[in-house]
């Protein structure tokens, strides 16, 4: 979706992308292997009846119709870096898949959310990275505990593969993943 | 005191830590390999080139190579040089954060370049981008007489802990961490994202005293104190708290507001500081062991120490008779913690050439000395001088000989001559001026090393935009390139220090008067010597009398001798 993202004039990663609503690629990589993609990203605000098992709908919509008692079986949750997950822990187990958005590349909140659901919270679940999602920080996101991807579309998936095997031996002794 | 109940030398890396660096330079060469191949842009190459410490530069690449705690063995400082060769057009350049760089590289050499370092145990991870930058010490630790703690074990424990740690690779903006375990702060503390200081605690106990959000940069901040107390066990996982908030709440929005002294100042350091245990209450149970302590410890090397070596006091008989020689010992040669030892620094500012440059035949003959005299060590300093500091006393005589060749005796080190400077117009890309051909002129204009010690330690740096590599907010002089209308101007600011200690405090450098011209830096810099002798009292030094008689004083003199 955001093959147009681009950095802004200032440097800061400010990105300029299409406003695509629904993604879902055909393949993504799920646990270091390639397979069908399994979840519709829904970004609407409010995507309505469009709302069913096997879709992610932003954290603020998601909160909100399980206040209002609503049905979210297999309703999982899209947030991005400005979100605040806090409010989300005391349900997470109920939570099937959790996406959280890279807007651009450069901008690394996703990872402290990641740290938070896995270390903290201990959410068991999926966690899939989403936009500008490049082949030379797959291994970041991986080790800080995201195990989905679905990958930029010009990226190769077979070749990104090569990315979880750059290194022998990390020094960080409290990675969620290895 | 001493911590360790012995002396430590320098790290050396373990089998993980050679494995690391090599296959990050294989990652790196894969990275070159697809950007030439069209397959990453530019935008998507540039934060992978930095956090390998490549920049592109105004004529080419630059490479800046991290010399960890500023120490180099003799292997090192020859391949330096045998890569200043190679790679460059024969020199190297030190920095003011213990790094060497070289400024005419060719992208497609980088990845042997850096395989070349990685055999030597050297890199260039970290030293740019958006992550943690590599950890900057005390230059004398582990030989200063007024250390509470050598801190490089505990240096290294972070460094490995930031070493490519996935969560911290792209905060908002570069982070930059300190340490100082002595009396004397000699690491500039204060004006780092996070400046970190052995302290005694309330019962007696070595810890860490933690500031936060001090920086130079367009936003010059001096840090603030986050935490009293930190027990040692503890500084992985506070810094990782730290290190979490300004992740995720620092501002991205902004590049010049994108530091952490900014969020600090945002959320004022109280509701800062209550972020950060709250971010840290839940690893606050992550503890470094004493057997992960130990095992950093061992990977360094101990220098052996003659007992009898203060029994030699020769070198006295020469100071009596040789001038130069008597300014060299009490200009350049500092006391050491084991009694017959000195520390002897290196001058490299040196009249016609850039402070900090060393040429490729002066990193073999300065690995030679360091062979001979030194235990086959030196040590980078902030100020772009390098040090030996296993000096014995019946040394010092043929270490003076030596250096007296290379031109790096010059009893001149804390005086007007020995001021820092950044690379400036020659070679940055970010600058608006010069900054390399004013030290050049400074440096000439003092030349007369009487009237050097006539004005006593004073202490010019000097940037070449508001960026402050050259530090010019810390300086006692502080002189600030800017661009006016195309032309290259200098804003002269004084009374700056980096804080060395409770009579020392940081303090910022306030601008004199009006940006004068290229040509009229060195006249102002006269003018301001001048006022300096007329009101100080006795031996009072530059420092203390700014401070004693206020910027004002000095604006007001300069404003009348140029009207």
């Amino acid at each position: 979706m955001t093959d147009e993202t681009k950095t802004g004039k200032d440097g800061t990663g400010v990105a300029k992308q299409r406003t695509e609503t629904v993604i879902r690629p055909e393949s993504m990589i799920l646990d270091k292997a390639i397979v069908a993609s399994f979840t519709t990203l829904l970004l609407e605000p409010d995507p309505g009846a469009a709302a069913g098992p096997g879709t992610c709908i932003p954290l603020v919509g998601w909160l909100e119709r399980r206040d209002a008692g609503l049905d979210l079986r297999g309703i999982g949750v899209i947030a991005n870096g400005a979100d605040d997950l806090a409010g989300l822990e005391a349900h997470l187990m109920d939570v099937p898949v959790i996406a959280l958005q890279f807007p651009v590349f450069s901008d690394g909140r996703a990872y402290s959310h990641t740290y938070r659901l896995r270390k903290t919270w201990r959410y068991p679940g999926p966690i899939i990275a989403f936009g500008d999602v490049l082949r030379d920080q797959l291994l970041y996101m991986s080790r800080v505990g995201i195990n989905g991807f679905y990958m930029r579309a010009d990226q190769k998936l077979e070749e990104s593969l090569a990315a979880f095997r750059l290194y022998s031996a990390y020094y960080q002794y409290n990675d969620v993943a290895r | 005191m001493e911590f360790f109940g012995y002396l430590l030398a320098m790290y050396r890396y373990s089998p993980m830590d050679l494995q690391f660096v090599n296959e990050r330079v294989a990652e790196f060469r894969d990275q070159v390999r697809r950007r030439n191949a069209g397959e990453l842009s530019e935008d998507e190459f540039r934060p992978l080139r930095l956090m390998n410490g490549l920049y592109m530069q105004r004529h080419a690449y630059m490479l800046r190579v991290a010399i960890p705690y500023g120490f180099l063995n003799s292997t090192q400082m020859r391949k330096l040089g045998a890569i200043a060769e190679k790679y460059d057009r024969g020199f190297g350049h030190f920095t003011t954060r213990q790094n060497l760089q070289y400024n005419w590289l060719k992208l497609e050499e980088v990845p042997d370049l850096l395989q070349e370092l990685a055999d030597v145990e050297m890199n260039g991870i970290q030293t740019s981008g958006n992550c943690v930058r590599n950890i900057t010490s005390d230059p004398y630790a582990g030989v200063a007489r007024d250390e509470l703690l050598d801190c490089r074990p505990y240096c290294e424990i972070l460094r490995q802990y930031v070493a490519l740690h996935p969560e911290f690779m792209y905060l908002p903006r570069k982070f930059k961490i300190a340490f100082s375990g002595a009396t004397e702060d000699r690491a500039a503390t204060e004006f780092h994202d996070i400046g970190i200081k052995a302290v005694h605690g309330p019962s007696g106990e070595l810890g860490f005293q933690v500031l936060v959000g001090g920086g130079l940069g367009r936003t010059p901040r001096i840090g603030q104190v986050v935490r009293e107390f930190l027990p040692l066990e503890d500084l992985v996982s506070y810094t990782e708290a730290i290190l979490r908030v300004y992740n995720l709440h620092g501002r991205r929005d902004n590049k010049f507001k994108a530091r952490i002294k900014i969020l600090v100042g945002a959320l004022g350091i109280d509701e800062f500081r209550r972020q950060v245990e709250a971010e840290w209450a839940p690893i606050a149970g992550e503890k470094l062991d004493e057997e992960r302590v130990s095992a950093v410890v061992r990977q360094f090397n101990d220098v052996v120490f003659d007992v009898t070596a203060a029994t030699d006091q020769r070198f006295r008989e020469r100071a009596l008779t040789d001038t130069s020689f008597r300014r060299w010992i009490e200009r350049n040669v500092k006391p050491h913690r084991v009694p017959g030892y000195n520390v002897v620094l290196v001058s490299l500012k040196r009249p016609k050439i850039a402070p900090g440059d060393v040429f490729t035949h002066e990193f073999d003959a300065l690995a030679d000395l360091m062979d001979r005299y030194n235990q086959g060590y030196c040590t980078a300093l902030y100020n772009q001088n390098v040090c030996l500091q296993y000096v014995r006393n019946a040394d010092l005589e043929a270490v003076y000989d030596a250096l007296a060749t290379l031109g790096m005796a010059t009893g001149n080190m804390g005086t007007i001559q020995d001021l820092i400077c950044c690379p400036g117009l020659d070679f940055c890309s970010l600058a608006n001026a010069s900054s390399i051909p004013i030290a050049k002129q400074l440096i000439e204009r003092f030349a007369d090393l009487d009237e050097a010690y006539e004005y006593g330690t004073v202490d010019i740096k000097m940037s070449g935009c508001i960026n402050a590599c050259g530090h010019h907010h810390v300086g006692d002089i502080g002189i600030l390139g800017i661009d006016k209308h195309g032309a290259e101007f200098y804003q002269i600011a004084i009374g700056g220090s980096p804080g060395t200690g409770p009579g020392d405090p940081a303090s910022l450098a306030e601008i004199i008067g009006p940006a004068v011209a290229l040509d009229a830096v060195i006249d102002t810099v006269e003018r301001i010597m001048d006022h300096y002798v007329e009101v100080r009292r006795g031996a009072e030094s530059f420092r203390d009398a700014v401070r004693r008689v206020g910027v004002a004083d000095f604006k007001q003199y300069l404003a009348g001798v140029t009207a």
